[in-house]
């Protein structure tokens, strides 16, 4: 008996490995970022540091990589045009999110494990974007998870950061929970954790004139899990309160590297799973469910906006609003069956966290001491006494509205253009009404900072000039309007 | 040479961003820079108009931007937006002139103001010159923020409502016009296989259109996109009943800005139509052209009727506006050559007019402090200069023979009367009422008792007289000699009417509009 024969493991070749390089480096930089944090002084800087080094690294063996597809292990692990476009995007997000949070986890007394946190996190979202396997699905979500639980509940000295992290941590538990159960019945039915057997089991089990009632429930219970995360309705109970309650550098990540970690995820699976022709025979019922799920979200998103006064609670239910948006694009990848719709969504995806994690390095910048809890009246005058600040606001604000030259602009309109070439015009008209509701709640901030001058905190907002929430902005304004002035440089990246 | 379209529509962005880098300390000037970088901008446009009239053929340029989306990056002059071209660049250094004062004192008010302004300009030239239906959008919506922010920055008391009512109103507009946008784009590449959103190419496209009954058209291809196109372009121009924001935004502006508003940005709105809506949806507007030509008489009663009720100087006028836009929308729905052209024309002849009232109503509310019509009385003795250019454009306004107004609305009137006389009838009595209330704000703010105890008024500076000469020379001119501006735009206004007509015109022409429609493809 060989080696391989007692131990089936398959073994890499040189190309898979350098494919894997990212996320060990990642992986690797938790792990030393996670040992130098207890050292006193230095600690915090090393740690600092150690991210830096390991993402920088990361992204560039990304950019250097081939553009062919590794397929590791039977799927567990893929790297192909869409896990390395979200590599490039979550360990960005990591980097962002860690330089945002110079200067201002001294304030607010974070501890040093925040950056191997981070890190960890990252290395989650990797996997979960980059896997075709149920099960690790599942163990990418919960290193993800469970990271992010910490990371939420870290300001110790806030009851609200506590309340944030144990409601997230409840409601995050179940949705796992119920990811899991569906992952279970898939396999059951199906007889095999890749998507691609799935779906051929599902051409199998899927006869006309019948819907098999298992597999179906696994595939709706996956689809739960990942609504949860990416703050649908009716899964969106946590998202204001954890937004809110979290620090503002934690709440961009998780506005931006979360959810694009789901959306990655969501779309790989729906890309493998849900353009099987056989399910198609079916879309009345998975349309409509879609549809409604979609109207809701984009409704209650953009309505319920329009009254809050917390800054950082406004976004929360914009990214309810922008999930519609996105429900809007996999409506048309999976019943439309427009392939393009893939292009759209990661696009937008891309588009929608550059500009919140600028908008919300400008909001630590402006994070009063304290409470970290910004409200709308803080913002008024910031037009005068910080011009700089309030225009790169501005910026952020008009492309997440979706108005041209911004990226949110031609982020939008690729989501409604595939949803408009599926025929959904009824849908697209109710988001484009959505999307004027939701103008509504970002020129908000806007009219504070610009059209009242009274009643403006003086202490403590706009005392904090932090170099590296600056950096954070300056590269995320200038991003945000050289993708609205040439999107196609984004798009001929991709491809 | 032909990066001149490029220059003319850059400039005053580029102006604003170096008015925007300005030092504060230097914020003093910014009045001066931008009504420099207006005046290169018109300089421009002249070296334009003089190339148009030298070869008779506007210069145009074509870039690909994003292939893959079919978008190009295509400008064009042609006779259609050549007059609104020059109105636009001519226009913004006058009003720069003409408010000088009142932007003067707070250097950052100044500074934001001026710059806005400009980034307005660079965003209606670019939607003048588009040739392409896309970057249109992309134009238009430049307008849209400087707009919100210049009334909710230095607006009157009751800004936060107006900005609000004008941003909910316009961009619900023009995201429908994007779904609009997409959905042709997606209908080129699936009958070429190629996607395009240049406007000469989707005129050869023309959509299903169901022309049974009223309601299955609306719900035909054609008759939706008819819906988000009109829905952009007649809430700003605006078309009664669509004009709820018009009265607030234009009376609680600064002045500067609703001269812009009404002069130029509602002409987006009117060009629009004529560009767009009327060539590329032609079936829609032949089954709808008779409601539309009666909502603009409408427009045209009730908002004389409206502008005769109000107390405050700026909202009658902003209800004139209102009332003559109407004219321009009514002759446009005419679908004749000489309505078109008419229309064309009244465009440039309602921008003059307009911008001189509202400069003039500025003028009076700077120099009494309120716009409250019973707190005029008189003025003409005391500022007899300010009281004739007014009276010249009142006249203007009520269309008296020999101003520029007469011309334009009675070539509207006429072709109206040709297709409905009904309708034309009514549009008549329109322009009774407007010289009633016209001549009702002249009287009650030049002529009777004076205020007792009240100051006298100081008559116009010299920049003002020079401001209003160049508007009054414009106002006869074009009245006395109409044909040079008439034979710029002549052959466009007779290609779209064609285009749209589909042919003669007959009684009953809505019997078999999809017979043509096949004919046409």
């Amino acid at each position: 008996m060989t080696f391989s024969e007692i131990f089936p493991i398959q073994m890499l070749n040189a190309d898979q490995w350098l494919a894997l390089v990212p996320l060990m480096v990642m992986s690797v930089t938790g792990v030393l970022a996670m040992l130098v944090s207890p050292f006193h002084r230095l600690g915090r800087s090393a740690a600092f540091f150690i991210l830096t080094l390991g993402s920088v690294i990361s992204l560039v063996t990304i950019g250097l990589s081939s553009g062919t597809s590794q397929v590791v292990l039977d799927g567990v692990v893929v790297v192909d045009r869409i896990a390395r476009v979200f590599w490039f995007l979550l360990i960005g997000c990591g980097l962002a999110t860690a330089c945002m949070t110079q200067g201002y986890d001294d304030r607010e007394h974070l501890l040093t494990e925040y950056y191997s946190l981070i890190a960890f996190a990252v290395v989650g979202m990797m996997m979960m974007v980059g896997t075709r396997n149920l099960v690790f699905l599942f163990i990418a979500l919960e290193l993800m998870s469970l990271a992010v639980y910490v990371l939420v509940a870290m300001r110790r000295q806030s009851a609200h950061a506590a309340e944030a992290g144990l409601k997230y941590f409840i409601l995050g538990g179940s949705a796992s929970a119920i990811l899991l159960y569906g992952v279970t019945l898939l396999y059951g039915t199906t007889g095999s954790l890749n998507f691609l057997a799935i779906r051929e089991a599902s051409e199998q089990l899927w006869q006309p004139g019948g819907v098999p009632v298992l597999p179906a429930l696994g595939l709706g219970l996956v689809g739960v899990g990942f609504l949860f995360k990416i703050g649908a309705v009716p899964f969106h109970m946590w998202v204001p309160d954890v937004y809110t309650g979290a620090s503002t550098p934690v709440s961009g990540f998780m506005i931006s590297g979360v959810k694009a970690a789901a959306v990655g995820a969501m779309l790989r699976f729906a890309l493998e799973i849900f353009t099987t022709p056989v399910l198609r025979g079916h879309e009345g019922a998975f349309h409509l469910v879609l549809s409604v799920l979609t109207v809701a979200t984009l409704g209650f998103g953009s309505l319920v906006g329009l009254r809050q006064t917390n800054v950082k609670r406004l976004f929360a239910y914009s990214t309810i609003a922008h999930s519609g948006y996105l429900l809007l694009g996999f409506l048309a990848l999976t019943v439309g069956q427009r392939a393009e719709a893939a292009d759209a969504i990661i696009a937008y995806t891309v588009f929608y966290a550059v500009m919140n994690l600028g908008a919300f390095a400008v909001l630590t910048q402006l994070s009063p001491e304290g409470s970290d809890e910004l409200e709308l009246e803080h913002l008024s005058g910031l037009g005068k006494r910080r011009p700089y600040l309030a225009f790169v606001f501005s910026v952020f604000l008009l492309s997440m509205a979706g108005i041209p030259p911004t990226a949110g602009f031609f982020g939008k309109y690729f989501l409604f253009f595939s949803a408009v070439s599926a025929g959904e015009i009824t849908l697209t008209v109710l988001a484009v009404l959505a999307s004027v509701i939701s103008a509504v709640f970002y020129l908000r901030p806007m009219s504070y900072m610009y059209m009242r001058e009274e009643g403006g905190l003086e202490m403590g907002i706009g005392a904090s000039r932090w170099f590296g929430s600056a950096a954070v902005v300056s590269f995320a304004v200038v991003l945000t309007l050289v993708l609205g002035l040439v999107p196609g440089w984004f798009s001929g990246m991709v491809r | 040479m032909n990066a001149l379209l490029n220059w003319i529509i850059f400039v005053p962005a580029v102006t604003a961003l170096v008015l925007l880098a300005l030092p504060s300390r230097q914020a003093g000037w910014s009045r001066w820079l931008a009504l420099g970088g207006s005046l290169v901008t018109a300089v421009l446009s002249l070296a334009l108009l003089s190339d148009f009239l030298q070869f008779r053929v506007g210069q145009s340029l074509n870039l690909l931007w994003l292939p893959e989306i079919g978008v190009s990056y295509s400008l064009g002059l042609d006779g259609m937006n050549l007059p609104l071209v020059l109105l636009t660049t001519l226009l913004t250094p006058l009003a720069f002139v003409g408010t000088w004062s009142q932007m003067g004192g707070d250097g950052l008010r100044q500074r934001c103001m001026t710059a806005l302004v400009l980034l307005m300009e660079t965003g209606a030239l670019g939607s003048f010159l588009s040739q392409d239906l896309f970057l249109f959008y992309i134009f238009w919506e430049v307008v849209l923020i400087p707009a919100y922010l210049l009334v909710g920055m230095y607006g009157g008391p009751d800004r936060f409502r107006a900005t609000l009512q004008f941003f909910l109103y316009t961009f619900a507009g023009s995201l429908l016009m994007l779904v609009g946008i997409g959905w042709l784009i997606y209908a080129h590449h699936a009958a070429t296989g190629v996607p395009s959103a240049s406007i000469s190419s989707l005129q050869q496209l023309v959509q299903p259109f169901d022309p049974r009954a009223p309601l299955a058209g609306l719900a035909s291809p054609q008759g939706l996109l008819f819906m988000a196109f009109g829905a952009a372009f007649l809430v700003k121009a605006p078309l009664f009943p669509l004009h709820a924001w018009l009265p607030s935004a234009y009376t609680q502006a600064p002045v500067l800005v609703t001269v812009y508003l009404a002069a130029i940005l509602s002409k987006m709105g009117t060009y629009g139509v004529a560009k767009i809506l009327l060539p590329l949806f032609p079936d829609a507007v032949r089954a709808y052209a008779p409601v539309l030509m009666w909502l603009a008489v409408g427009g045209i009663i009730i908002g004389a009727m409206l502008a005769l009720a109000q107390r405050n100087l700026k909202t009658a006028i902003a209800y004139s506006s209102l009332s003559h836009v109407s004219y321009i929308l009514l002759g446009l729905f005419s679908m004749r050559t000489l309505g078109i052209s008419g229309a064309l024309l009244q465009m440039v002849n309602h921008g003059i007019i307009i911008a001189g009232l509202f400069l003039v109503v500025g003028w009076l509310e700077e120099r009494k402090g309120s716009l409250h019509l019973s707190d005029f009385g008189g003025w003409a003795r005391q500022t007899p200069v300010l009281a004739t250019f007014f009276m010249i454009l009142v006249l203007a306004s009520v269309a008296l023979p020999g101003t520029n107004g007469f011309v334009g609305e009675f070539m509207v009137l006429v072709a109206s009367f040709r297709v409905d006389a009904v309708v034309a009838t009514f549009a008549a009595m329109g322009a009774v009422l407007g010289a009633l209330y016209m001549l009702n704000i002249y009287q009650k703010t030049m002529f009777g008792a004076a205020v007792e105890g009240a100051p006298a008024p100081t008559d116009l500076r010299r920049r003002e007289i020079f401001v209003m000469g160049i508007l009054a020379a414009f106002i006869i001119a074009i009245g006395v000699a109409p044909q040079p501006y008439l034979a710029v735009s002549e052959g466009a206004a007779d290609s779209v009417s064609q285009r749209v007509q589909g042919g003669p015109l007959n009684a009953h022409h809505t019997a078999e509009p999809s017979a043509g429609a096949k004919e046409r493809l």
